[in-house]
Parts: C-alpha cells; sequence; structure tokens
C-alpha cells in the first residue's frame, strides 16, 4: 500500500511546489511551537502531527503553568543497559564523512535554489544566503558546521531526526546531495546574521543556565558545550545564536517529546527534560537577541 | 579554652568519598553527624563550570584542589638513615582538600581489588612456596575476602555509574568482558567509554600479540544515569580536564554529585567546611574517643563532643591523625614494634614513551582521565611468577589523559632543552605521541613506614608527616618485567618509530608525579600485633574510633583504589549501623 501512496505524493511535490511553499511557510510561521508558546506535557505524549489551526500569537512563554514543571517527577534509578563490546577499539568515523569529502559547493548551491524532482529548494524556506526570511521555527544555516548540517540531513533521513517537512525532503536526498548541501551552506557568511531580533532583556535566568547551569538539577552550562553565548563549538555542537527564538523552542520540544533524538547518548533528551517550560522561553529569546555573525 | 560545640552522635573528619558515604548512612540510621571538612565548599555548578574550569594554571600547576603545603605538607626521605626534608611543591601525589577531597579531582580510572589482593600472602605462598617473598616484604593477608566485599562493590559501583563492560557475572564469563575481571553480581550500570585513537592502536597491537586488552572501566557516565541516590549524572564529553580539576559536566563521579546532596537535605547531617581537625581527643585511660578538636575558618579552636569518631582524611593523613592522638602504639622498624605507620606504601608506576610517524594525528587533547585500552595479562597472579621470582603485578595500557599546553610537550630524548630547537621538536611531535601507562603493585617492606616528623611542623604547630620508603628489590624486578612488556607493545604499534621505556629505578624520588595512591599506614588485619584496626575499620586500641580509605590496605594492588575504597567504606558503616549502634564496643575481639 505505500508504494502507490508514496508516488502519488511524490508527484504531488512536483507539481505542486508552490502550494508546498505556501504549507511550509504557515507550518514555519503558526505551526507546531511556532509562535513560541511551549507544550510542557508533550514529554507525556506521542508525537502529534502539527496542529494546523494557528495557535495564540505571541503568547509569552512565562505563561505557561508552573504545575507543568518536568522536574516535580522524583527520578527513577536507572537500569543497566546493554553497551558496546569493551573489546571494540574501532575507530567511529561519520557515515557522511566520505561523502563531504567529496563534495561540491557549486552543486550544493545548484541543488540549493532550484531543488529537484521531490525535493523543494532550501532557499524557499531557509533563504538564498542561508538566513530565513520567513521567522518562525526555520533556523539560520549560514555558517553552521558542514558537519552538523550533513549529520542532521542524515538523521531526518533515517528517522532519528523527526519533521513533518524536512523528513520528507531528506529521503529524497542522495548521501552526495547531502554532502553538496551541507558544503554549501556551512561555507555561507554569518556576516550578514545580526540577532534575529533584538535584545528584549528579562532573560536572567537564560543567562544563568548558559553560565552556570544549575547545581540542584544538576543542569551543566549550556556554553560547556555550545560555547560562549550560543556561538557554537566545534563540528557537531551548533551554533544557537541567532536562530529564531520559535525554532529553539520547537527543538527543545522535540527533544522532550522524543521526535528528536540524534543528540549523543541522549544528552540533550535528558537536559530538556529538566528545563521549565519558562527556562526553555527565556533560552530562547536570549539566544535570538545574542550576534552569530563573526566579530 | 577552646570553643565547645553541641555534642553528637558521629563526627567524621574529611568530605572525601568516605566521610560523605559514612556520613550519609549515619544520618539515614538516624544519628546526628557532623562533617569536619578541612577545606571550602566546592560545588559542580558554579564553581567547575566552563570556561574558567579548564584554568591548567590554576589546578594542575598551582593545585588548587590539593593539600596546601603552605600550612600543612609531608616531609620525605629514603631511609631511617637521612634526614626528612619537607615537600614545597607537589610533585609526588596529589592529595586532595575542599569538599569531595581527592574524590573531586580524581580522574575517574575505576577497578576493583583483585581477590589475590585480599589473600596475599597466604595465595602467593601456597602457589609459589614461602620464598617468593623477599625477606624485607612485609605483605600480608586482609582480614576479609574479595567475595565478602563484593555487594559492597556493586553498591558503589551503581552509587557513582561506572562504565564498563563486564567480564565475569556470577562465575560465568561474558562475552565483550575482560576475561580476568574477577566475578561480580551485576553488568555495570553503564556502557564502556569511547576509545580514541592512540589506545585504539595499543589495543590492536597488544591483540596481535596474544594479550587480552580491553577498555578501562570509568568512574566517568556515559550517558544520562540517575544514581541509587536519585541524582542526576551526564555524559563526559572527553573534554579531558579530569585529573586535577573539578567536572563540569556531572559526568565524573564525585562526593559532591553522587552523594553530599541527598545528605545536605537531612536535618541530622551537617556539613562544617573550614573545619581542620587537629586531633582526636581520648579520655584519661586512652581506651575512648571523646570528640574532636579543630580550628574553624576564623582561626579558634573548637570542641566538638562525639560518641563516634570516623577518619576519613585523606589516605595517609589518617595515619597523622592517629599518631597525633595517640591512637595505637607508632611502628618502630628498628625494633619490628608498634603498627600505626607500617605498611606504607606507594604505586610502582613506570612507562613507555612512543613517538610516531607524522601521518599518525594522536590528538591527546580529546580524552578523559579514565578513557584507556588497558590489559590485565599481568596483573595480579594472572601470570606464572614462579621463574619470574617477584610478587605482584600491574595493569598496561594507553590513556589518553589531557594533552593540556602547560604540561604536556612531549619529546625524544636528546632533543634540546630550550630554545627554537626545542620548539621545533614540540610541534614535531605534540600530535605524534603517546604513552604506555603501566600501574603496578607495591608492597611494604620492614623500612618503609610514616611517622611524626621531629623537625618540620604545620601552620598550627604539629608535627609534619614524614614519609620514609624506597622501592623493594620486588618491585625493581617487577617493573623491570612489566616495562619491558610495555616496550614490546609499543614496538609493534603501527606508526610507532621510537620507543623509550622508562623502568622505575631506586632510589624512589619524591619529585617525579608517580600517583596519588598513597596508601597503608593503618593497616586492617586479623591480628593487633600487625594491624592498627579490626576488619570493621575500628582501631584496636579505641574502639569508639573507626577509620576510613586507603590508610587500610596491608598492601597495594596493582588497581587504582577508589573502589576497594568504596566498598571497604560501604562494608564499615554497614557494620556500624547493624552492630556497633546497638552494642557500642569492640567488634572483634
Amino acid at each position: 500500500m505505500g508504494m502507490p501512496v508514496r508516488s502519488y505524493v511524490t508527484l504531488g511535490l512536483i507539481v505542486a511546489a508552490p502550494l508546498i511553499t505556501l504549507v511550509a511557510t504557515f507550518y514555519q510561521m503558526y505551526g507546531q511551537g511556532g509562535d513560541g508558546s511551549i507544550a510542557p506535557s508533550r514529554v507525556e505524549q506521542p508525537p502529534a502531527p502539527p496542529p494546523v489551526q494557528s495557535a495564540a500569537p505571541a503568547a509569552a512563554p512565562a505563561a505557561a503553568p508552573a504545575a507543568a514543571l518536568p522536574a516535580v517527577v522524583p527520578p527513577k534509578p536507572s537500569t543497566p543497559v546493554p553497551g558496546r563490546s569493551a573489546l571494540d577499539f574501532s575507530v567511529h568515523r561519520p557515515a557522511w564523512e566520505a561523502a563531504l569529502h567529496r563534495a561540491n559547493v557549486d552543486a550544493g548551491k545548484q541543488l540549493a535554489q532550484a531543488g529537484k524532482a521531490g525535493v523543494q529548494a532550501c532557499v524557499a524556506c531557509h533563504g538564498p544566503a542561508g538566513i530565513t526570511p520567513l521567522g518562525g521555527a526555520v533556523p539560520n544555516l549560514a555558517g553552521l558546521s558542514s558537519d552538523y548540517l550533513a549529520k542532521q540531513l542524515w538523521d531526518f533521513r533515517d528517522g532519528s531526526r523527526e519533521h513533518p517537512l524536512m523528513s520528507g525532503i531528506a529521503k529524497g536526498l542522495s548521501d552526495e546531495e547531502i554532502a553538496h548541501l551541507a558544503r554549501y551552506y556551512g561555507g555561507l557568511p554569518t556576516s550578514g546574521l545580526g540577532p534575529a531580533q533584538p535584545d528584549t532583556g528579562q532573560h536572567e535566568a537564560a543567562l544563568r543556565l548558559d553560565t552556570l547551569g544549575d547545581g540542584p538539577r544538576a543542569l551543566p552550562a549550556c556554553a560547556n558545550c555550545h560555547g560562549l553565548q550560543g556561538r557554537g563549538e566545534g563540528p557537531l555542537l551548533p551554533r544557537l545564536a541567532g536562530q529564531p527564538a520559535p525554532y529553539f523552542v520547537d527543538q527543545m520540544n522535540a527533544f522532550r517529546s522524543g521526535l528528536r533524538k540524534n543528540d549523543d547518548v541522549g544528552a540533550m533528551r535528558a537536559f530538556a527534560q529538566r528545563l521549565t517550560p519558562d527556562e526553555i522561553g527565556q533560552l530562547a529569546r536570549y539566544y535570538q537577541s545574542r550576534s552569530a555573525g563573526t566579530e | 579554652m577552646a570553643k565547645t560545640m553541641p555534642a553528637v552522635d558521629v563526627a567524621i573528619i574529611g568530605a572525601g568519598w568516605t566521610g560523605s558515604i559514612i556520613g550519609k548512612e549515619q544520618a539515614a540510621a538516624g544519628q546526628r553527624v557532623v562533617v569536619l571538612e578541612r577545606g571550602e565548599p566546592r560545588w559542580p555548578s558554579p564553581d567547575f563550570q566552563g570556561p574558567n574550569v579548564h584554568d591548567e594554571l590554576k589546578y594542575t600547576r598551582r593545585h588548587a584542589l590539593h593539600q596546601n603545603t603552605a600550612s600543612e605538607t609531608f616531609t620525605f626521605r629514603n631511609h631511617d638513615g637521612q634526614t626528612a626534608l619537607p615537600m614545597r611543591r607537589w610533585q609526588f601525589a596529589y592529595p586532595g582538600t575542599h569538599l569531595g577531597g581527592a574524590g573531586n579531582h580524581w580522574s575517574g580510572a575505576y577497578y576493583r581489588f583483585d581477590p589475590t589482593d585480599f589473600n596475599m600472602r597466604s595465595h602467593y605462598t601456597e602457589r609459589y612456596g614461602a620464598r617468593i617473598f623477599d625477606k624485607d616484604l612485609t605483605c600480608q593477608d586482609w582480614p576479609l575476602s574479595y567475595d565478602e566485599l563484593e555487594p559492597y562493590f556493586d553498591r558503589f559501583d551503581y552509587l557513582i555509574g561506572a562504565s564498563g563492560q563486564a567480564g565475569n557475572i556470577k562465575g560465568q564469563k561474558q562475552e565483550g568482558g575482560n576475561p580476568f575481571e574477577p566475578w561480580r553480581s551485576r553488568p555495570y550500570p553503564n556502557p564502556p567509554m569511547k576509545v580514541p585513537y592512540a589506545p585504539a592502536l595499543f589495543g590492536e597491537a597488544a591483540r596481535r600479540l596474544g594479550y587480552h586488552p580491553y577498555v578501562q572501566p570509568s568512574a566517568l557516565c556515559t550517558r544520562p544515569y540517575v544514581n541509587t541516590e536519585g541524582l542526576q549524572m551526564s555524559a563526559c564529553v572527553y573534554c579531558g580536564f579530569c585529573s586535577n580539576f573539578g567536572c563540569e559536566h556531572y559526568a565524573k563521579a564525585s562526593p559532591q554529585v553522587c552523594v553530599l546532596p541527598v545528605a545536605l537535605k537531612m536535618p541530622n547531617f551537617e556539613l562544617r567546611t573550614g573545619a581542620h581537625v587537629l586531633r582526636v581527643e581520648l579520655t584519661q585511660d586512652k581506651k575512648r574517643a571523646r570528640g574532636v578538636t579543630y580550628v574553624d575558618g576564623a582561626g579558634t579552636e573548637v570542641f566538638q563532643p562525639a560518641e563516634v569518631v570516623v577518619l576519613c582524611a585523606f589516605g595517609i593523613n589518617n595515619v597523622r591523625l592517629l599518631l597525633l592522638s595517640g591512637i595505637g602504639e607508632p611502628y618502630d622498624p628498628q625494633r619490628d614494634t608498634g603498627v600505626v605507620g607500617r605498611n606504607y606504601t606507594h604505586q610502582t608506576t613506570s612507562g613507555v614513551n612512543l613517538f610516531f610517524d607524522e601521518s599518525f594525528n594522536i590528538n591527546p587533547f580529546m580524552g578523559a582521565g579514565a578513557v584507556a585500552v588497558t590489559m590485565d595479562d599481568f596483573s595480579a597472579d594472572n601470570f606464572d611468577h614462579g621463574p619470574l621470582g617477584f610478587v605482584g603485578g600491574g595493569y598496561l595500557q594507553i590513556q589518553v589523559v589531557s594533552g593540556a599546553p602547560i604540561g604536556y610537550h612531549p619529546v625524544p630524548k636528546g632533543s634540546a632543552a630550550w630554545g627554537s630547537a626545542w620548539k621545533q621538536a614540540v610541534k614535531r611531535y605534540y600530535n605524534h605521541s603517546a604513552s604506555i601507562t603501566i600501574t603496578g603493585s607495591a608492597q611494604p617492606t620492614r623500612g618503609s613506614y610514616l611517622s611524626l616528623d621531629p623537625t618540620y611542623r604545620d601552620a598550627w604547630g604539629l608535627p609534619l608527616l614524614r614519609v620514609t620508603y624506597d622501592l623493594p628489590d620486588n618491585d625493581i624486578r617487577m617493573s623491570a618485567f612489566l616495562t619491558e612488556r610495555g616496550d614490546e607493545i609499543g614496538r609493534a604499534m603501527k606508526g610507532v618509530q621510537r620507543t623509550e621505556p622508562g623502568p622505575r629505578k631506586r632510589p624512589f624520588t619524591a619529585a617525579a608525579y608517580q600517583s596519588t595512591h598513597l596508601t597503608g599506614g593503618a593497616a586492617m588485619g586479623a591480628d593487633p600485633r600487625t594491624s592498627v584496626v579490626n576488619r570493621y575499620g575500628q582501631t584496636w586500641d579505641v574502639p569508639n574510633v573507626f577509620v576510613t580509605g586507603a590508610a587500610l590496605f596491608p598492601q597495594n594492588s596493582g588497581y587504582n583504589p577508589t573502589g576497594t575504597v568504596g566498598a571497604t567504606t560501604y562494608w564499615i558503616v554497614e557494620k556500624i549501623k547493624s552492630d556497633y549502634l546497638k552494642s557500642p564496643g569492640p567488634l572483634v575481639t
């Protein structure tokens, strides 16, 4: 049953690309978490399709009820999990490494701008310079590391990261195409990336979490891994600075719900569970207001 | 003149692993507990958060988490014929201070002692005959066995979120684990660590030579974990700042991550920092402790009355407290009498430096304090000692600890020692070298012991602890043998162009770091003539004083001590709870 439906969808995508763009835009602006609101109960719920109806615009994250704090559940001792063999010394090579080595920036640019049969042009949502013109829950891709970008597309494709639009798009990409795109977006300058939004103040909790973490909840500072003020660190720890707040909230919700499970050993999933909705909202606005550009 | 505090049930000296565990367990049993920590409170947040915690100058060079030698240090000499001199800056070991002690700044290498470590004298005598022991060796059996301790090892494993792959569960060999591992009742709570490049090369070569390399167990958590106290730990990120540092990720097990947050919520548990204990106060007949005297942060002398006193200071500092308090008879090597200070040992370590072809990029900064591929083929009694003529053994491994910029600039022997030629050599070799580390057992001798120094005093006017130590012939032979095996493996490793083996030589020098595993001096035993405490850590002479930690070891194993320190601590506190509290008095008569 799957094949005919899939073919039909593919055909539909080719024919109705402008329509998809419209839907995508609508989703990004008003869809799941797209207005900056947080769904604290999402932890317990199975992943739901994005609501099509618009949520109340600009609802303050601070309004989330305190009763929804995830930390009230006392943690239970972990049970052992089967792990790697202690006799396995094989060197881990990322799946995308070889393809990235051969990737071509121009091929990436071509694909990003024009798309291909079944694959919407990236620029429609992520912008021609890797800076989203749409706002909402769309990330700015310019200057993110090519390794990180390649890994995310790989993960969308294999399902360890899920998204209503990106999962389908990634499934239409070959290893080489993913590498071309990653190379292209990774090479775009971040100079055009000012703070996505002006500093709105009122993020003391976010500043504390970013630089000090929180002892009673055993939360390390975000900056330990994501770099000073969310500038990113190393090839796989993404820049948070300058990302639209709704995108950040969306990702934290995805970690909480398990829609996104491509973090190493579940580190982000565990941290996201221990943050309150208010803190997530504050962190989102804090990182949005940080400069992503190189100084 | 001293101020007197309200009496408590238990006064604990030191807030490291043992003091934190004993304190929490006793408080949970309803006892009023005070833990006296000489250092300051130090917590993962805010004290250890990045980027400040990655400060090599502060933590490694200036010893921010180590005992302050300006106020209290050790003196050292090789033998009785010399005058000991004080160590002005730490070289040979890093005794911990501040909250968590050495359990906070440790590396996280995590082993259990081998069953034969516990019956050292009788096991070797049975297998090889008594003549395997050199005459000067004073190693002896523990008064308890590995089997008795196993449930307590298990408990500590799950407290700290140990990572590894079991090799032997209840006698059943496990696929993918260390074939030499002693039996354990459950798997490790967390999977083994990832393997950096140099350890992987070591593992490949060792296996090719017929050995049995495996990923070292560690106390660095490998996934989000909730421990047996309900406390959260996170996954190690392999930043390489473990040894001498606090961990910003809640990944390295420490008292402040794994125990103290729970203890501090109990109303009958009090942690008093800045409280430097001078001595345990005894009754006039010296048969009972009345409490302890300490100096608080303002310099005031304070008497803390207590029903029970537990010594939980850094390893051999407990021996100093016994000597300063007049508990037990000090050891006299000339007459071979007394017990306190007897059977002091260190850890007989050595290494082989490896220099690689420039196409082999080692990336030494990508590591962790305990990430290693290691092998036990020459540990404990896993090999035939008969033709070799020594007792004990050690593990061989490559561990990628840190490529920290001040401390790490390996160059081959014969390189220029300074100037641009040296800089060129550092540039050539920084990313193309590694070391095989050999961590060996250490046997005690009649001439190696701890005592109070007759000359040098601390900031409070009390005699310093004097270390008299040299390597026994037995350990020199062992080190030569193990280092030769290490050199063979190094030469078999891919990419290695040059090896530099460095077996341990006499005289032992206190001016080179060897390990922080300073053990013995308050040996646990079955016979009061050769031990300071009974099998429950209770001093033979003063039954309401208990001792914990590595000072109890009658000799040092080839394995790192913390696992056995943790297990013996649970063993001791369970006996206190089950028997001593009901009927205070000697637990062994």
